[in-house]
């Protein structure tokens, strides 16, 4: 057993914690059925790894043999001749040794890269798939940890527990048949190792797991710590907590420390009974042997065979006993890959198109909560074709939640949501994006030029189209001065443009993907009041005749719109123009006038 | 095994790569023998095991003596329990050596980054310096794991050469020769492997990269759509990285066959001399055994140096990452010889506007232009140097002594003004913990806070109220919770001068109106500068400057401000040149 073949003691191979609210996780019996479909999928490449590692493993028992051959020859006093065609063979063997691993190698890498490749392009497929109330409600953490984490473990697994699993089970399988052959006998010497073996490795494995999973989460505490003292590194500063951030990551290192003398000793454990199962069979072997031998069974140089086969028979198995934590790892993020094709989406059927005359947004009655609590207790609202209606009100109102019903991401617990007459959420996604978008304040640039980040969803759109949104939304002159304009890359680790450019382009993508109703959640909030105002006007030009939800914080912005709606409690409490609102001497008028200082 | 982390002893030697290397290996050189010594027995054991082997064969047992089978057997047993037990204390020095490696490197990099505060994300990309402490300190725990084998190997190739130059000089010159033959035929395929695996991780991360990307921008794409594009660039990216796999794939394959091939060979080669060599009765037949156990165990030797070396090139690119943090020197150095900071309750005066806040004072500072708020915010905090006339300056309330922000020592400046934006950083972990100055702050107080900052209903609607564990960033909040939480840190941190920029500018105007009534009380006695266009707030201020084009060019309470001057009244109330 050698250092570099311990199952990584750093956090490469990790295993995050389950999260209770997460995305589901699939079962063993799916894992089993993924894997072999692509054993039948990739049969023939399988057959052919399998067949040219045995050949090799074989080959490479032809030094072992020779030796033996060697021994007797010495013995016996026979000529040089036997001895010098004798190493001619073994050359040949190894040669053939040589190119059979190299075909071997590379096909079985074929093989594992190909499957990867498969496995995580299944795995991105099905998160594309997932309804936007699962990502909402799901948080971005459990999802980015599988696709970063669990695809590498999985490309662990697959990279180097698979080749190492297949190449020990075949070269185990050769040398006992090769023992087997000299003296069946001979895998009696073997009975004891192996049991030490199942033994030890079952203890180990019942415990590892937590152990490992312990480990990797103290890691990846430590990761955010680091994170945290890099992102936050000017407010480490400002507030002087140089001292207090140095001592948090002690803290932190200390528990990483704590869980991996925990697996160390595991392993001091289960290291000396693998240590002895791989070095006693030498002994046995030669004693069984020695044995053989004394009555005649065996030649002296068939002994010599017979123990350095033992000795070669310990690594494979050694490989093997290895690979145990990476594979179970690796399971896991399996798993937890597979899980997210269960909360796929069903397509709903595609719809005809909606009876006219009930345009507009319409809310009737509707109530909402997230698990348990109700947020929205009987809601009608109606939002006329073309209207814009803005909605302030305090946070945790029910604002935002509402705007969600509204764009067909949660579906109400009672009480109906119309829009153009159809009920959203029983359309596919790409109907519903057709009668409404919402655009909220966490805006994304994906990596790509800007370009590509507009024409997301409407890949038909030409140059001139993207300039035009471009001007509404006030953007056209800095994406113009950019050397590359259009053509700038952006996104993570390219040049990411201020939160406030940022809303401008998001706005500018949802306007060439041009729905009927627009819901817009505070995305202007990052702009500097007067650009937002500027904005907004602009705005209202382009989107003549849609109708638009504006929730907002920013008075202007209601003061603006056509109507307003006060949501308080989860209830829609004041609604009428800004002037009606005014002389209705409500909270609105209230804020209104300690806005204007009266 | 002393616990993790310790102190580390001398400063890290950041000259270059393997002097930083060489300074970890100094760090831990206790650690570092013992995994040596540890190892050089191990292997021991293992050439002790093949010498029995042949010293059997010639014994009595040849001739049939059941004694001497059952003594060579049992010595075949000792060494394989010897070489069990070893490996005990093996796993813990490895271990030990990685944990120590790691560690220390990560407390290097975090010392570093905590002093450089600003300095380290305006120089360096942030993920370079986190990747750091996720891939890097492996590297460098790797090598220190790793490198003490390489003793441990020659300890046992030298005792192999004077084990077989004893038995018979030419077949013992044979393996020497032979072993760093095979090491030399191994190398020239070592750099060209390492080249592609490099360039397969480059893909393996640009993929990463893509796929956390789609899932950042996930409800984007669910919102807006575009999965069709996106989807469509990642199987793109990941029938390269598979290309690029299985291209790396055949040079493994070709090293893994070499690996194989050269020590067969030589195998082969030391068998057959050795079998002529017996013939002739030079070698007993018990002798060539041994060397063909010996040769096994060089080939073992030769891979794990190789691995080393390996595991060494790794480790020369992650220091050298490290030292590239480490040799970073901070944008705003203190100065030569540092003034004392002013006595008493203090204000201060921006020289290159002319803005100033008094002492105790609630001050509101105007500016139409963003950036120019930006810039004059960094410059109150000393965020930004530039000539010495734009520097502000700390103004003692009592004596009207004015020392210039570039001539004090950074640490009293921050000790005395806070400058608190919406870029402000919101650490993981207890929210108590977060809010508070220092671990003790009482209860009372930190709840005054958060009520000042009117974020108490973001406390009670959080999990478990002020024990709540938050992620980084408050990622879990809306935009106008994350701001109300930094402002109640702020005011909970209580500093002798707080520049607010901006503090509600995301929170509905219901919260607004609460943080603008109750931030005068919350800062009683103290100095506060509010940079800020929202009328809600400079409703509540003593004294309002309007900064614009570089000067001040108005002053007054915000009231007669927005009756007298219109320029103020236009960006306050955000009307447009059409509005009245």
């Amino acid at each position: 057993m050698t250092h570099a073949d311990l199952p990584a003691t750093g956090p490469a191979t990790a295993l995050p914690e389950p999260d209770p609210d997460g995305l589901p996780v699939s079962s063993d019996r799916d894992v089993w059925t993924r894997l072999a479909r692509a054993g039948r999928e990739h049969r023939a490449t399988l057959v052919w790894v399998v067949v040219l590692h045995a050949l090799a493993a074989l080959s490479a028992l032809a030094a072992p043999w020779m030796l033996g051959f060697i021994v007797d020859a010495v013995r016996e006093g026979r000529g040089a001749g036997h001895i010098n065609t004798m190493a001619a063979l073994v050359v040949v063997a190894f040669l053939a040794n040589a190119a059979l691993t190299l075909v071997s190698v590379a096909l079985s890498v074929r093989f594992g890269e190909g499957v990867l490749a498969e496995l995580r392009e299944e795995f991105i497929d099905a998160v594309l798939r997932l309804p936007l109330g699962t990502v909402e409600r799901a948080g971005p953490g459990d999802l980015l940890s599988r696709t970063g984490r669990d695809i590498g473990n999985l490309s662990h697994m697959v990279r180097y527990a698979f080749p190492h699993l297949v190449v020990g089970a075949v070269t185990v399988t050769v040398i006992l048949a090769a023992l087997t052959v000299l003296h069946p006998a001979l895998l009696l010497a073997w009975v004891p190792g192996f049991l030490l073996l199942w033994i030890s490795t079952r203890w180990y494995a019942r415990r590892a797991p937590d152990g490992y999973m312990r480990e990797l989460a103290t890691y990846s505490d430590l990761t955010q710590g680091v994170s945290d003292t890099v992102e936050g590194a000017h407010t480490v500063e400002a507030l002087g907590r140089q001292g207090r951030q140095r001592a948090e990551i002690g803290r932190r290192v200390h528990r990483s420390y704590l869980a991996e003398r925990y697996t160390l000793w595991l392993r001091s454990v289960w290291f000396p009974h693998l240590e002895a199962a791989y070095q006693l069979p030498t002994a046995t072997t030669f004693l069984a042997g020695g044995v053989l031998y004394m009555n005649d069974a065996l030649t002296l140089g068939q002994v010599a065979t017979a123990t350095f086969f033992s000795v070669q028979l310990a690594r494979p198995v050694e490989q093997l006993v290895d690979q145990i934590d990476t594979l179970m790892v690796g399971f896991v993020s399996m798993r937890r890959l597979l899980g997210v094709a269960r909360a796929q989406e069903p397509e709903p059927e595609p719809q005809g198109p909606p009876t006219a005359g009930d345009r507009g947004v319409d809310l009737h009655e509707v109530r909402f909560g997230y698990t348990g609590t109700e947020v929205l207790h009987g809601v009608d609202l109606t939002v006329r074709p073309g209207e814009r209606l803005a909605m302030v009100g305090p946070s945790g109102a029910g604002k935002s939640t509402l705007g969600k019903l509204v764009a067909g991401i949660h579906v109400p617990t009672s009480g109906r949501v119309r829009v153009d007459g159809a009920d959203l959420a029983s359309l596919p996604p790409q109907q519903r994006r057709a009668h409404v978008i919402l655009l909220s304040q966490e805006s994304h640039l994906f990596r790509g030029t800007i370009a590509e980040n507009l024409t997301l969803a409407s890949e038909d759109a030409g140059e001139p189209d993207l300039w035009t949104a471009l001007e509404a939304v006030d953007a056209a002159d800095w994406v113009r001065s950019l050397p590359e304009g259009l053509r700038t890359p952006v996104g993570s680790g390219h040049w990411t443009p201020d939160p406030a450019r940022v809303q401008q382009l998001a706005l500018a993508r949802v306007l060439l993907a041009d729905p009927a109703v627009l819901v817009l959640d505070e995305a202007t909030s990052l702009m500097d009041p007067r650009s937002a105002r500027l904005l907004e006007r602009s705005l209202s030009g382009v989107l003549a005749g849609r109708t638009v939800v504006m929730i907002a914080h920013r008075l202007h912005t209601a003061h603006d719109a056509d109507r307003v709606a006060v949501v308080e409690g989860g209830l829609v409490r004041e609604l009428g123009t800004h002037e009606e609102l005014l002389s209705r001497g409500g909270s609105y008028a209230d804020l209104w006038r300690a806005w204007h200082g009266d | 095994m002393r616990p993790l982390p310790e102190p580390v002893r001398t400063p890290p030697d950041t000259r270059s790569p393997d002097r930083f290397l060489l300074w970890g290996a100094r760090e831990q050189w206790t650690t570092l023998l013992s995994s040596s010594i540890v190892n050089g027995v191990y292997t021991l054991c293992g050439v002790l095991s093949a010498t029995a082997l042949g010293a059997a064969l010639d014994s009595g047992m040849a001739g049939g003596d059941a004694g001497a089978l059952l003594l060579w057997s049992g010595v075949l047993a000792a060494c394989a329990l010897a070489s069990a037990l070893t490996i005990i204390l093996a796993e813990r020095t490895a271990v030990y050596s990685w944990l120590r490696g790691a560690f220390r490197t990560i407390a290097v990099v975090v010392d570093r980054s905590v002093d450089l505060g600003p300095t380290l994300t305006r120089r360096l990309p942030g993920g370079e310096v986190v990747a750091i402490g996720t891939d890097d300190i492996n590297r460098v725990g790797d090598l220190y794991e790793n490198a003490s084998m390489v003793p441990g190997a020659m300890v046992s190739i030298g005792v192999i050469a004077g084990l077989t130059l004893h038995a018979h000089a030419g077949f013992g010159t044979a393996l020497l020769v032979g072993v760093p033959l095979i090491l030399l035929g191994v190398a020239p395929l070592l750099r060209p492997l390492s080249r592609r695996h490099r360039h397969q991780r480059e893909r393996q991360a640009e993929l990463a990269t893509r796929a956390g990307d789609l899932v950042s921008g996930l409800r984007v794409l669910r919102g807006v759509g575009g999965e069709q594009t996106v989807g469509a660039r990642y199987r793109q990216g990941s029938r390269e990285v598979r290309d690029a796999g299985i291209r790396v794939g055949w040079m493994d394959a070709a090293l893994r066959a070499a690996q194989a091939l050269y020590p067969g060979l030589l195998l082969v080669g030391i068998v057959w001399f050795g079998a002529h060599l017996a013939l002739r009765g030079e070698l007993t037949v018990g002798q060539l055994v041994a060397f063909y156990g010996y040769t096994g165990l060089l080939g073992q030797q030769v891979r794990w140096v190789t691995g080393v070396a390996w595991v060494y090139i790794g480790a020369r690119v992650a220091a050298s990452r490290v030292i590239r943090v480490l040799n970073l020197a901070h944008d705003h150095p203190d100065p030569a010889s540092p003034a004392a900071p002013p006595e008493g309750p203090l204000g201060l005066h921006d020289r290159l506007t002319g803005a100033t806040a008094r002492a105790g004072q609630v001050t509101g500072i105007v500016c139409p232009d963003p950036a120019e708020a930006t810039a004059l915010a960094e410059r109150l905090g000393r965020y930004r140097d530039g000539a010495p006339d734009e520097t502000a300056e700390l103004v003692g309330g009592h004596t009207g002594w004015a020392v210039a922000l570039t001539d004090l020592r950074l640490r009293d400046l921050r000790g005395r003004v806070l400058v608190s934006d919406n870029d402000a950083y919101l650490f993981s972990g207890r929210l108590r913990d977060e809010l508070s100055p220092d671990a003790g702050m009482p209860e009372e107080r930190l709840t005054a806070a958060v009520r000042s900052a009117a974020a108490d209903d973001v406390v009670a609607q959080s999990a478990s109220g002020l024990d709540t564990v938050v992620a980084a960033r408050a990622r879990e909040y809306s935009g106008g919770q994350q701001q109300r939480l930094r402002l109640a840190r702020a005011l909970a941190t209580d500093p002798e001068v707080l520049v607010l920029v901006e503090p509600a500018s995301a929170v509905d105007a219901h919260s607004e109106a609460a943080v603008a009534r109750a931030l005068p009380g919350a800062r009683a006695g103290r100095t506060t500068v509010l940079v800020t266009t929202s009328p809600l707030l400079l409703g509540r201020t003593d004294r309002v400057q309007l900064v614009c084009g570089g000067r001040v060019v108005a002053e007054g309470v915000h009231p007669d401000l927005l009756a007298t001057v219109p320029d103020y009244a236009r960006t306050v109330l955000r009307t447009t040149s059409e509005e009245p």
